[in-house]
Protein backbone atom coordinates (compact mmCIF):
# COMPACT_ATOMS: atom_id res chain seq x y z
CA UNK A 1 0.00 0.00 0.00
CA UNK A 2 1.26 3.62 -0.99
CA UNK A 3 1.40 6.42 1.65
CA UNK A 4 0.42 9.32 -0.36
CA UNK A 5 -0.13 12.16 2.23
CA UNK A 6 0.68 12.30 6.07
CA UNK A 7 -2.06 10.66 8.48
CA UNK A 8 -1.93 10.37 12.36
CA UNK A 9 -3.75 7.65 14.18
CA UNK A 10 -4.68 7.05 18.00
CA UNK A 11 -4.28 9.44 21.44
CA UNK A 12 -1.38 9.98 24.30
CA UNK A 13 -3.40 8.15 26.76
CA UNK A 14 -2.39 5.61 28.67
CA UNK A 15 -2.32 2.06 27.28
CA UNK A 16 -2.47 3.56 23.64
CA UNK A 17 0.00 4.68 20.98
CA UNK A 18 -0.02 7.55 19.06
CA UNK A 19 1.35 7.39 15.34
CA UNK A 20 2.12 10.03 12.57
CA UNK A 21 3.15 8.26 9.44
CA UNK A 22 4.60 10.23 6.57
CA UNK A 23 5.39 9.34 2.87
CA UNK A 24 9.09 8.41 2.26
CA UNK A 25 11.32 7.98 -1.15
CA UNK A 26 12.70 4.67 0.49
CA UNK A 27 12.75 2.48 2.81
CA UNK A 28 11.00 2.47 6.48
CA UNK A 29 11.94 5.09 9.20
CA UNK A 30 10.51 4.20 12.78
CA UNK A 31 11.23 7.12 15.50
CA UNK A 32 9.73 5.06 18.43
CA UNK A 33 8.94 6.64 22.16
CA UNK A 34 7.60 4.76 24.50
CA UNK A 35 7.19 4.89 28.90
CA UNK A 36 7.93 1.34 28.75
CA UNK A 37 10.88 1.80 26.22
CA UNK A 38 13.21 -0.11 28.35
CA UNK A 39 10.69 -3.31 28.52
CA UNK A 40 9.46 -3.22 25.54
CA UNK A 41 11.15 -0.97 23.07
CA UNK A 42 11.71 -3.54 20.65
CA UNK A 43 8.74 -5.96 20.66
CA UNK A 44 6.73 -2.11 20.06
CA UNK A 45 9.50 -1.52 16.65
CA UNK A 46 8.86 -5.52 15.63
CA UNK A 47 5.09 -5.10 16.06
CA UNK A 48 4.97 -2.07 13.77
CA UNK A 49 7.65 -3.11 11.62
CA UNK A 50 5.76 -6.58 10.73
CA UNK A 51 2.10 -4.45 10.64
CA UNK A 52 3.38 -2.51 7.93
CA UNK A 53 4.79 -5.83 6.07
CA UNK A 54 1.58 -7.58 5.96
CA UNK A 55 0.17 -4.04 4.31
CA UNK A 56 2.88 -4.24 1.70
CA UNK A 57 3.97 -1.00 2.70
CA UNK A 58 7.56 -0.32 1.22
CA UNK A 59 8.40 3.32 2.14
CA UNK A 60 7.57 5.71 4.89
CA UNK A 61 8.66 7.56 7.69
CA UNK A 62 6.62 6.26 11.12
CA UNK A 63 7.11 8.27 14.88
CA UNK A 64 5.47 6.17 17.14
CA UNK A 65 4.89 7.60 20.64
CA UNK A 66 3.56 4.70 22.65
CA UNK A 67 2.16 4.73 26.56
CA UNK A 68 1.85 1.00 26.99
CA UNK A 69 -0.29 -0.04 24.57
CA UNK A 70 -0.99 -3.52 24.18
CA UNK A 71 0.06 -5.37 21.10
CA UNK A 72 -2.89 -5.10 19.48
CA UNK A 73 -3.76 -2.27 19.73
CA UNK A 74 -0.21 -1.08 18.13
CA UNK A 75 -1.20 -3.72 15.33
CA UNK A 76 -4.62 -1.60 15.08
CA UNK A 77 -3.50 1.90 15.03
CA UNK A 78 -0.83 1.56 12.46
CA UNK A 79 -3.27 0.20 10.24
CA UNK A 80 -5.87 2.57 10.74
CA UNK A 81 -2.33 5.08 10.39
CA UNK A 82 -1.89 3.52 6.66
CA UNK A 83 -5.53 3.49 5.88
CA UNK A 84 -5.22 7.19 6.70
CA UNK A 85 -2.55 8.01 4.71
CA UNK A 86 -3.75 5.82 1.61
CA UNK A 87 -6.98 7.16 0.85
CA UNK B 1 -20.59 -0.86 16.84
CA UNK B 2 -17.67 1.63 17.16
CA UNK B 3 -14.40 -0.16 18.68
CA UNK B 4 -12.63 1.05 21.93
CA UNK B 5 -10.08 2.67 20.01
CA UNK B 6 -12.15 4.55 17.66
CA UNK B 7 -14.01 5.66 21.05
CA UNK B 8 -11.01 6.64 22.57
CA UNK B 9 -10.29 9.08 19.53
CA UNK B 10 -13.67 10.35 19.56
CA UNK B 11 -13.10 11.48 23.16
CA UNK B 12 -9.72 13.13 23.07
CA UNK B 13 -11.05 15.35 20.26
CA UNK B 14 -14.37 15.83 22.64
CA UNK B 15 -11.81 17.11 24.90
CA UNK B 16 -9.72 19.00 22.61
CA UNK B 17 -13.15 20.88 21.61
CA UNK B 18 -13.48 21.66 25.39
CA UNK B 19 -10.13 22.84 26.09
CA UNK B 20 -11.11 25.49 23.17
CA UNK B 21 -13.84 26.34 24.45
CA UNK B 22 -13.28 27.14 27.63
CA UNK B 23 -9.54 28.00 27.50
CA UNK B 24 -9.26 26.65 31.07
CA UNK B 25 -8.43 23.15 32.59
CA UNK B 26 -9.89 20.56 32.21
CA UNK B 27 -10.02 17.11 34.59
CA UNK B 28 -11.21 13.96 32.98
CA UNK B 29 -12.14 11.38 35.31
CA UNK B 30 -12.76 7.59 33.50
CA UNK B 31 -12.59 4.19 35.22
CA UNK B 32 -9.27 2.67 35.58
CA UNK B 33 -10.25 -0.87 34.48
CA UNK B 34 -9.78 -2.96 31.53
CA UNK B 35 -11.46 -5.21 29.16
CA UNK B 36 -14.03 -4.01 25.76
CA UNK B 37 -16.70 -2.56 27.73
CA UNK B 38 -15.69 -0.70 31.39
CA UNK B 39 -19.54 0.10 31.96
CA UNK B 40 -20.39 -2.01 35.34
CA UNK B 41 -22.46 -1.58 38.75
CA UNK B 42 -19.02 -1.18 40.52
CA UNK B 43 -16.59 0.68 38.16
CA UNK B 44 -19.41 3.16 37.75
CA UNK B 45 -20.17 4.31 41.30
CA UNK B 46 -16.21 4.57 41.37
CA UNK B 47 -15.97 7.13 38.77
CA UNK B 48 -18.99 9.00 40.51
CA UNK B 49 -17.48 8.88 43.64
CA UNK B 50 -14.10 10.40 42.40
CA UNK B 51 -16.43 13.17 40.41
CA UNK B 52 -17.98 13.80 43.76
CA UNK B 53 -14.75 14.18 45.46
CA UNK B 54 -13.72 16.26 43.14
CA UNK B 55 -17.10 18.70 43.43
CA UNK B 56 -16.54 18.67 47.11
CA UNK B 57 -13.35 20.59 46.49
CA UNK B 58 -14.17 22.92 43.66
CA UNK B 59 -17.42 23.95 41.87
CA UNK B 60 -16.63 23.13 37.73
CA UNK B 61 -17.79 25.56 35.61
CA UNK B 62 -18.64 23.05 33.21
CA UNK B 63 -19.80 19.49 33.72
CA UNK B 64 -20.08 16.96 30.78
CA UNK B 65 -20.29 12.87 31.20
CA UNK B 66 -20.10 9.99 28.72
CA UNK B 67 -21.51 6.86 28.60
CA UNK B 68 -19.83 4.27 26.28
CA UNK B 69 -17.91 0.90 26.44
CA UNK B 70 -15.11 3.28 27.91
CA UNK B 71 -17.67 3.57 31.02
CA UNK B 72 -18.87 6.13 33.06
CA UNK B 73 -16.66 9.55 32.13
CA UNK B 74 -16.64 12.75 34.26
CA UNK B 75 -15.62 16.20 32.05
CA UNK B 76 -14.95 19.06 34.28
CA UNK B 77 -13.83 22.62 33.60
CA UNK B 78 -12.28 24.03 36.18
CA UNK B 79 -10.83 27.48 36.83
CA UNK B 80 -7.35 26.61 38.45
CA UNK B 81 -4.12 26.01 36.77
CA UNK B 82 -2.93 22.80 34.98
CA UNK B 83 -0.35 22.39 38.18
CA UNK B 84 -2.59 23.06 41.03
CA UNK B 85 -5.64 20.61 39.23
CA UNK B 86 -3.13 17.60 38.73
CA UNK B 87 -2.21 17.89 42.36
CA UNK B 88 -5.80 17.61 43.32
CA UNK B 89 -6.22 14.62 40.75
CA UNK B 90 -3.56 12.94 42.43
CA UNK B 91 -4.62 13.53 46.01
CA UNK B 92 -8.45 12.37 45.08
CA UNK B 93 -6.50 9.27 43.12
CA UNK B 94 -4.21 8.41 46.25
CA UNK B 95 -5.75 9.23 49.33
CA UNK B 96 -9.57 8.45 48.58
CA UNK B 97 -10.51 4.76 49.44
CA UNK B 98 -11.71 4.21 45.47
CA UNK B 99 -9.17 6.78 43.91
CA UNK B 100 -7.20 3.95 43.04
CA UNK B 101 -10.07 2.58 40.75
CA UNK B 102 -9.94 5.62 38.68
CA UNK B 103 -7.26 7.68 36.52
CA UNK B 104 -7.30 11.08 36.34
CA UNK B 105 -6.74 13.13 33.79
CA UNK B 106 -5.61 16.65 33.36
CA UNK B 107 -4.82 19.04 30.33
CA UNK B 108 -5.11 22.99 29.62
CA UNK B 109 -4.20 24.33 26.20
CA UNK B 110 -2.82 21.52 24.80
CA UNK B 111 -0.63 20.00 27.59
CA UNK B 112 -1.16 17.66 30.39
CA UNK B 113 0.49 16.84 33.68
CA UNK B 114 1.64 13.59 34.50
CA UNK B 115 2.52 12.27 38.25
CA UNK B 116 5.90 11.81 37.38
CA UNK B 117 6.01 15.39 36.45
CA UNK B 118 5.05 16.53 39.89
CA UNK B 119 7.74 14.24 41.36
CA UNK B 120 5.21 11.22 42.00
CA UNK B 121 6.23 7.74 41.28
CA UNK B 122 3.82 6.30 38.31
CA UNK B 123 0.74 4.54 39.75
CA UNK B 124 1.24 1.09 40.82
CA UNK B 125 -0.51 -1.84 40.33
CA UNK B 126 -3.57 -2.24 42.56
CA UNK B 127 -3.06 -6.37 42.79
CA UNK B 128 0.52 -6.30 42.87
CA UNK B 129 3.22 -3.46 43.19
CA UNK B 130 4.41 -3.16 40.00
CA UNK B 131 3.83 -0.01 37.84
CA UNK B 132 0.64 -0.32 36.59
CA UNK B 133 2.01 0.41 32.87
CA UNK B 134 3.60 -2.95 32.55
CA UNK B 135 1.20 -5.27 34.29
CA UNK B 136 -1.16 -4.03 31.46
CA UNK B 137 0.85 -4.20 28.61
CA UNK B 138 2.05 -7.96 29.87
CA UNK B 139 -1.62 -8.82 30.93
CA UNK B 140 -0.24 -9.64 34.27
CA UNK B 141 -3.81 -10.53 35.76
CA UNK B 142 -6.86 -11.50 34.99
CA UNK B 143 -9.95 -9.52 34.08
CA UNK B 144 -11.69 -11.85 36.51
CA UNK B 145 -8.90 -11.08 39.11
CA UNK B 146 -9.44 -7.44 38.30
CA UNK B 147 -13.02 -7.26 38.30
CA UNK B 148 -13.24 -9.15 41.64
CA UNK B 149 -10.62 -7.00 43.30
CA UNK B 150 -13.09 -3.99 42.05
CA UNK B 151 -16.04 -5.10 43.45
CA UNK B 152 -14.53 -6.02 46.87
CA UNK B 153 -13.53 -2.41 46.72
CA UNK B 154 -16.52 -0.81 45.64
CA UNK B 155 -18.59 -2.89 48.20
CA UNK B 156 -16.58 -2.65 51.16
CA UNK B 157 -16.69 1.64 50.80
CA UNK B 158 -20.68 1.48 50.07
CA UNK B 159 -20.89 -0.61 53.60
CA UNK B 160 -18.48 1.44 55.48
CA UNK B 161 -19.78 3.76 57.60
CA UNK B 162 -19.48 7.65 56.68
CA UNK B 163 -20.89 10.48 58.87
CA UNK B 164 -22.42 12.59 55.70
CA UNK B 165 -24.46 10.07 53.80
CA UNK B 166 -25.62 6.66 53.47
CA UNK B 167 -23.77 5.35 51.03
CA UNK B 168 -25.61 2.49 50.40
CA UNK B 169 -28.58 4.64 49.64
CA UNK B 170 -26.06 6.49 47.36
CA UNK B 171 -25.50 3.49 45.36
CA UNK B 172 -28.75 2.66 45.11
CA UNK B 173 -30.23 5.18 43.41
CA UNK B 174 -27.25 6.18 41.45
CA UNK B 175 -26.61 2.81 39.69
CA UNK B 176 -30.58 2.93 38.79
CA UNK B 177 -29.95 5.83 37.05
CA UNK B 178 -26.72 4.61 35.11
CA UNK B 179 -27.86 2.43 32.91
CA UNK B 180 -28.48 2.31 28.88
CA UNK B 181 -32.08 0.88 28.91
CA UNK B 182 -34.36 4.10 28.89
CA UNK B 183 -38.05 2.84 28.20
CA UNK B 184 -38.68 6.75 29.10
CA UNK B 185 -36.33 6.98 32.01
CA UNK B 186 -33.86 9.70 32.42
CA UNK B 187 -30.06 7.61 31.63
CA UNK B 188 -26.90 8.98 31.12
CA UNK B 189 -27.34 8.79 27.19
CA UNK B 190 -31.27 10.53 27.41
CA UNK B 191 -33.72 12.48 29.52
CA UNK B 192 -36.10 9.64 27.96
CA UNK B 193 -40.13 10.89 28.28
CA UNK B 194 -39.05 13.97 30.63
CA UNK B 195 -39.13 17.41 29.60
CA UNK B 196 -37.50 18.55 33.15
CA UNK B 197 -34.70 16.11 34.22
CA UNK B 198 -31.79 15.34 32.74
CA UNK B 199 -28.89 12.60 34.41
CA UNK B 200 -27.01 15.61 36.23
CA UNK B 201 -30.72 16.38 37.87
CA UNK B 202 -30.55 12.73 39.37
CA UNK B 203 -27.28 13.39 40.29
CA UNK B 204 -28.06 15.83 42.08
CA UNK B 205 -30.74 14.62 43.60
CA UNK B 206 -29.47 11.13 44.98
CA UNK B 207 -26.38 13.17 46.84
CA UNK B 208 -28.53 15.53 49.03
CA UNK B 209 -30.80 12.26 49.40
CA UNK B 210 -28.01 10.16 50.52
CA UNK B 211 -26.84 12.75 52.91
CA UNK B 212 -30.76 13.47 54.48
CA UNK B 213 -31.38 9.60 54.52
CA UNK B 214 -28.96 9.37 57.67
CA UNK B 215 -31.81 11.01 59.81
CA UNK B 216 -33.16 7.46 59.64
CA UNK B 217 -30.63 6.18 62.07
CA UNK B 218 -32.26 8.87 64.78
CA UNK B 219 -35.64 8.41 64.78
CA UNK B 220 -37.15 8.30 67.94
CA UNK B 221 -39.27 4.95 66.95
CA UNK B 222 -39.89 3.67 63.13
CA UNK B 223 -43.29 3.76 63.01
CA UNK B 224 -45.22 4.33 60.01
CA UNK B 225 -46.49 7.85 60.85
CA UNK B 226 -42.85 9.03 62.03
CA UNK B 227 -41.18 7.39 58.43
CA UNK B 228 -44.30 9.14 56.85
CA UNK B 229 -42.83 12.53 58.54
CA UNK B 230 -39.62 11.84 57.70
CA UNK B 231 -40.59 11.29 54.07
CA UNK B 232 -42.24 14.51 53.44
CA UNK B 233 -38.68 16.22 55.39
CA UNK B 234 -37.26 14.50 52.45
CA UNK B 235 -38.89 15.53 49.49
CA UNK B 236 -38.98 18.84 50.91
CA UNK B 237 -35.37 18.52 50.84
CA UNK B 238 -35.47 16.67 47.37
CA UNK B 239 -37.26 19.58 45.70
CA UNK B 240 -34.97 22.00 47.15
CA UNK B 241 -32.27 20.17 45.45
CA UNK B 242 -33.72 20.02 41.90
CA UNK B 243 -35.38 23.11 42.02
CA UNK B 244 -38.62 21.36 42.02
CA UNK B 245 -38.62 18.11 40.30
CA UNK B 246 -40.26 15.44 41.52
CA UNK B 247 -37.02 13.02 40.84
CA UNK B 248 -37.30 10.12 43.63
CA UNK B 249 -40.55 10.51 45.45
CA UNK B 250 -41.37 7.29 44.82
CA UNK B 251 -38.19 5.64 46.27
CA UNK B 252 -38.20 7.83 49.60
CA UNK B 253 -40.85 6.18 50.26
CA UNK B 254 -40.11 2.56 49.68
CA UNK B 255 -36.31 3.14 51.16
CA UNK B 256 -38.04 4.40 54.23
CA UNK B 257 -40.53 1.43 54.61
CA UNK B 258 -37.75 -1.08 53.89
CA UNK B 259 -35.24 0.56 55.93
CA UNK B 260 -37.67 1.10 58.39
CA UNK B 261 -38.63 -2.38 58.90
CA UNK B 262 -35.38 -3.67 58.92
CA UNK B 263 -34.48 -1.55 61.99
CA UNK B 264 -37.50 -2.82 63.71
CA UNK B 265 -36.22 -6.38 63.31
CA UNK B 266 -33.12 -7.32 61.37
CA UNK B 267 -33.93 -10.45 60.62
CA UNK B 268 -33.67 -11.00 56.83
CA UNK B 269 -35.78 -13.73 56.40
CA UNK B 270 -38.27 -11.40 58.32
CA UNK B 271 -38.03 -8.84 56.52
CA UNK B 272 -40.68 -8.82 53.74
CA UNK B 273 -43.29 -9.73 56.37
CA UNK B 274 -41.87 -6.58 58.49
CA UNK B 275 -42.06 -4.44 55.42
CA UNK B 276 -46.28 -5.61 54.73
CA UNK B 277 -46.96 -4.84 58.41
CA UNK B 278 -45.32 -1.66 58.75
CA UNK B 279 -46.81 -0.89 55.38
CA UNK B 280 -50.33 -1.64 56.17
CA UNK B 281 -51.27 2.10 57.15
CA UNK B 282 -50.41 3.66 53.83
CA UNK B 283 -53.40 1.45 51.85
CA UNK B 284 -55.89 3.38 54.18
CA UNK B 285 -53.71 6.78 52.35
CA UNK B 286 -55.63 5.59 48.70
CA UNK B 287 -58.64 7.02 50.65
CA UNK B 288 -57.18 10.44 50.99
CA UNK B 289 -57.18 13.16 48.07
CA UNK B 290 -53.81 13.42 47.04
CA UNK B 291 -51.85 14.10 43.75
CA UNK B 292 -49.83 11.54 43.57
CA UNK B 293 -49.68 9.04 40.17
CA UNK B 294 -50.85 6.26 42.50
CA UNK B 295 -53.53 6.92 43.71
CA UNK B 296 -55.06 8.59 40.18
CA UNK B 297 -54.14 5.17 38.95
CA UNK B 298 -56.21 3.39 42.02
CA UNK B 299 -59.06 5.47 41.32
CA UNK B 300 -59.21 5.09 37.85
CA UNK B 301 -58.20 1.69 37.33
CA UNK B 302 -58.45 -0.17 40.82
CA UNK B 303 -54.55 -1.29 40.84
CA UNK B 304 -52.83 -0.52 44.06
CA UNK B 305 -49.58 -0.26 42.69
CA UNK B 306 -46.81 0.48 45.10
CA UNK B 307 -48.82 0.91 47.83
CA UNK B 308 -49.86 -2.60 46.94
CA UNK B 309 -46.50 -3.79 46.68
CA UNK B 310 -45.48 -2.56 49.75
CA UNK B 311 -48.25 -3.88 51.66
CA UNK B 312 -47.78 -7.39 50.02
CA UNK B 313 -43.60 -6.67 51.58
CA UNK B 314 -42.41 -6.48 47.81
CA UNK B 315 -42.76 -10.41 46.95
CA UNK B 316 -41.99 -9.72 44.08
CA UNK B 317 -38.93 -8.74 44.94
CA UNK B 318 -37.58 -10.82 47.15
CA UNK B 319 -38.90 -13.82 45.10
CA UNK B 320 -38.26 -12.98 41.46
CA UNK B 321 -36.02 -9.68 41.40
CA UNK B 322 -33.53 -10.49 43.96
CA UNK B 323 -32.55 -13.99 42.61
CA UNK B 324 -32.59 -12.46 38.79
CA UNK B 325 -30.00 -9.80 40.21
CA UNK B 326 -27.80 -12.75 42.02
CA UNK B 327 -27.47 -14.12 38.82
CA UNK B 328 -26.53 -11.27 36.91
CA UNK B 329 -25.48 -8.42 38.87
CA UNK B 330 -25.99 -6.47 36.06
CA UNK B 331 -28.39 -2.92 36.27
CA UNK B 332 -29.53 -3.22 32.36
CA UNK B 333 -30.62 -6.55 32.80
CA UNK B 334 -32.35 -6.02 36.23
CA UNK B 335 -34.35 -3.25 35.08
CA UNK B 336 -35.51 -5.14 31.63
CA UNK B 337 -36.57 -8.07 33.81
CA UNK B 338 -38.48 -5.38 36.65
CA UNK B 339 -40.31 -3.95 33.85
CA UNK B 340 -41.01 -6.99 32.13
CA UNK B 341 -42.89 -8.41 35.63
CA UNK B 342 -43.96 -5.23 37.26
CA UNK B 343 -47.51 -3.20 37.02
CA UNK B 344 -45.94 0.16 36.51
CA UNK B 345 -48.59 2.61 37.59
CA UNK B 346 -46.21 5.78 36.50
CA UNK B 347 -46.36 4.10 33.04
CA UNK B 348 -49.61 3.13 33.08
CA UNK B 349 -50.58 6.90 34.15
CA UNK B 350 -48.82 8.54 31.35
CA UNK B 351 -50.18 5.73 28.89
CA UNK B 352 -53.38 4.69 29.75
CA UNK B 353 -54.17 0.99 29.85
CA UNK B 354 -54.54 0.25 26.18
CA UNK B 355 -50.95 1.78 25.26
CA UNK B 356 -49.10 0.30 28.29
CA UNK B 357 -50.66 -2.94 27.68
CA UNK B 358 -48.70 -2.96 23.86
CA UNK B 359 -45.72 -1.55 25.96
CA UNK B 360 -45.84 -4.76 28.01
CA UNK B 361 -46.24 -6.69 24.81
CA UNK B 362 -43.42 -5.52 23.18
CA UNK B 363 -41.47 -6.27 26.23
CA UNK B 364 -42.00 -9.99 26.52
CA UNK B 365 -41.58 -10.60 23.25
CA UNK B 366 -38.17 -8.49 24.29
CA UNK B 367 -38.80 -6.11 21.09
CA UNK B 368 -35.91 -3.63 22.82
CA UNK B 369 -35.91 -1.42 20.18
CA UNK B 370 -39.59 -0.79 19.55
CA UNK B 371 -40.49 -0.60 23.39
CA UNK B 372 -38.40 1.97 23.79
CA UNK B 373 -39.50 3.72 20.30
CA UNK B 374 -43.12 3.20 22.36
CA UNK B 375 -42.02 4.89 25.49
CA UNK B 376 -40.56 7.78 22.67
CA UNK B 377 -43.73 7.76 21.25
CA UNK B 378 -46.46 7.74 23.56
CA UNK B 379 -44.30 10.03 26.25
CA UNK B 380 -44.40 7.00 28.98
CA UNK B 381 -41.32 6.45 31.54
CA UNK B 382 -41.68 3.54 33.35
CA UNK B 383 -40.61 4.85 36.33
CA UNK B 384 -42.03 2.49 38.61
CA UNK B 385 -39.82 -0.02 37.59
CA UNK B 386 -36.78 1.95 38.31
CA UNK B 387 -37.87 2.54 41.81
CA UNK B 388 -38.05 -1.74 41.93
CA UNK B 389 -34.93 -1.73 40.82
CA UNK B 390 -33.07 0.51 43.46
CA UNK B 391 -35.06 -1.34 45.89
CA UNK B 392 -33.41 -4.34 44.31
CA UNK B 393 -30.08 -3.67 45.04
CA UNK B 394 -31.12 -2.54 48.42
CA UNK B 395 -32.15 -5.35 49.47
CA UNK B 396 -29.31 -7.59 48.07
CA UNK B 397 -27.30 -5.34 50.24
CA UNK B 398 -28.96 -6.14 53.28
CA UNK B 399 -29.11 -9.34 52.59
CA UNK B 400 -25.61 -9.80 51.44
CA UNK B 401 -23.56 -7.45 54.04
CA UNK B 402 -26.06 -8.00 56.87
CA UNK B 403 -23.53 -7.13 59.68
CA UNK B 404 -22.27 -4.00 58.08
CA UNK B 405 -25.78 -2.78 57.04
CA UNK B 406 -26.81 -3.08 60.58
CA UNK B 407 -23.84 -1.27 61.83
CA UNK B 408 -24.16 1.80 59.28
CA UNK B 409 -27.59 1.60 60.29
CA UNK B 410 -26.35 2.09 64.11
CA UNK B 411 -28.90 -1.46 64.17
CA UNK B 412 -27.84 -2.46 67.96
CA UNK B 413 -28.28 -6.51 68.43
CA UNK B 414 -31.20 -7.20 70.49
CA UNK B 415 -29.02 -8.98 72.87
CA UNK B 416 -27.18 -5.68 73.69
CA UNK B 417 -29.75 -3.50 73.37
CA UNK B 418 -32.14 -5.54 75.87
CA UNK B 419 -28.93 -5.80 78.06
CA UNK B 420 -28.49 -1.97 77.94
CA UNK B 421 -31.95 -1.75 78.22
CA UNK B 422 -31.97 -3.65 81.93
CA UNK B 423 -29.04 -1.54 83.12
CA UNK B 424 -30.84 1.66 82.73
CA UNK B 425 -33.91 0.54 85.03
Amino acid sequence: MKINKSANCGTLQSNDVFIRIYPAEQGIEVNLTSSVMAQFGEQIEKVVRETLKELEVDACRLVVEDHGALDCTIKARVETAVKRAHE
Amino acid sequence: MKSILDLREERVRYQTSLEDRFQKTLLVIRPNQIGPDKRNLWSNYASYVAFREVKERFSPLHLSYSFTEEGLIFYLILDETLHFVKQLAMQVEDQTPLGRLVDIDVYHKGQSLSRQDLDHSPRACFLCDQPAVICTRIRAHSATAIDAFIRSQVKSYITDEDPTRLRIVEFCLFSEVTRTISLGCVTPLTNGSHQDMDYRIFLTSLDRLSREFLKIRSLPSVQFSALRNLGLELETAMHEATNDVNTHKGVIFIFLLVLGAFMNDARFEYLSRNIANLSRPCLKDLKLPDDSHGREVYNRYGTLGVRGEAASGFVRVFESYLPFFDRYQEIDRLFLHIAQDAVDTNALFRAGPACYEELKKLLSNNQLELAEEHCRKHNISTGGSADLVSLTILVYFIREHHQRVKEVLHIEDQQISKLRNTSIE
